[in-house]
């Protein structure tokens, strides 16, 4: 667990979660491109980074569902698409250079964002889509 | 020459389907469907009849139920087989909401593949609601959605995934694999933007990867496929 607000870097090893729109979510339960689609005016892509967090990978998406259902209102079919962070970096060359960055807030301090978007860019969404490795409830 | 195509005994229903231009068959086709539906709406009493006229104008194939004093209307060739028709009259005008939409796509006869797409629809309408920074469904991507299947019927073999953008857009999905799938988002009831992940033809091991923006009639000029299935 980190301690207050110190900056973590991003490694390839980690694994990080975007919460998805259950307007986003096929009925299959996979994740679509648009749900990693940057809106007019955004420079970077808000996720979790889960390594960040204590416990195992089920505690450390507890933490995360509480933390999200503090500062949002996550509706009963958004999901948390999973992905890590080396694979999803590989996934989108040649098209796109991503980059991640710990970018802790008081009340969330496994947030990071993902840089290196185009706004509309609807190729790379998809390709970062297909490199999701889980995909798992956002709400307790 | 109205009266006499329209002899059926309901006031309404003459009054109804008055068109000066029917001499031209694909309006007639059209406004037959669009009269039908209306029908539908305000008077489910005559829906049976109705039916029983509109039926073999939409097959086009002469049929004695149509009325007989029509010997100067010009089927064009085109016309003769209903997969040939142009059938966007069964499309959303551009001017209804929603809402009216999806009244308007219950009430026509859709069949076994077109249903659960409308329930799909109605359903990514509710989720929106209930979602957080989401923007309701456009209008004019839901009627862009439904021309595009109309249009390109015969090229469509599967049923696909559909999703609902932040920005209130229909997307739809064929997906067999990461790297065999075809996105088509629908901008509005003109445009398209689409991305494919197709295997190469010549080295499947290849996987081709294309983005692009398309009017909704060029669409499969503009991709290397035959057809969209999952």
């Amino acid at each position: 667990m980190i301690s207050g607000l110190e900056i973590v870097e991003i490694t390839d090893a980690f694994d990080c979660a975007r919460l998805a729109k259950g307007t986003q979510i096929r009925k299959d339960d996979g994740v679509e491109g648009d749900a990693f689609a940057l809106r007019k005016g955004e420079s970077y892509l808000s996720m979790n980074c889960l390594d960040l967090l204590d416990g195992d990978r089920s505690e450390q998406l507890d933490s995360l569902r509480a933390v999200l259902e503090r500062k949002l209102n996550v509706s009963g079919t958004a999901r948390l698409a999973i992905i890590n962070v080396g694979g999803t970096k590989r996934s989108v060359l040649p098209h796109s250079v991503l980059n991640f960055v710990h970018e802790p807030e008081a009340d969330d301090e496994s947030h990071c964002g993902m840089y290196g978007l185009e706004y509309n860019n609807e190729l790379v969404q998809d390709l970062i889509a297909e490199s999701v490795v889980d995909v798992v409830k956002a709400r307790r | 020459m109205s009266d006499v195509l329209y002899d059926v005994p309901n006031d309404e229903f003459n009054y109804k389907l008055t068109y000066p231009e029917i001499g031209q068959s694909a309006f007639l086709a059209k406004e037959a469907l669009s009269a039908r539906l209306r029908l539908e709406a305000y008077e489910p009493d005559v829906q049976r009849r109705v039916a029983t006229w509109s039926d073999p104008v939409w097959s086009l194939t002469g049929d004695p139920v149509m009325p007989t004093k029509v010997p100067d209307m010009d089927y064009g060739g085109s016309l003769h087989h209903p997969a040939e028709l142009d059938r966007s009259s069964e499309v959303p005008s551009d001017s209804m909401s929603v809402e009216d939409q999806l009244v308007f796509l219950s009430m026509a006869e859709l069949d076994d593949f077109l249903r659960p797409l409308v329930g799909r629809v109605k359903e990514l309408v509710g989720l929106a609601g209930a979602e957080e920074d989401q923007q309701a469904l456009n209008p004019l991507s839901l009627r862009g959605f439904f021309r595009f299947l109309y249009l390109h019927r015969s090229r469509i073999v599967s049923r696909p995934q559909l999703i609902l953008t932040t920005e209130g857009l229909l997307r739809a999905i064929w997906r067999r694999s990461r790297d065999h799938r075809i996105g088509i988002r629908f901008l509005d009831d003109r445009m398209v933007s689409f991305v494919t992940f197709l295997p190469d033809g010549a080295r499947p091991t290849q996987i081709n990867r294309v983005g692009g923006e398309s009017s909704i009639e060029g669409f499969f000029r503009c991709v290397s496929i035959d057809s969209l299935s999952d």
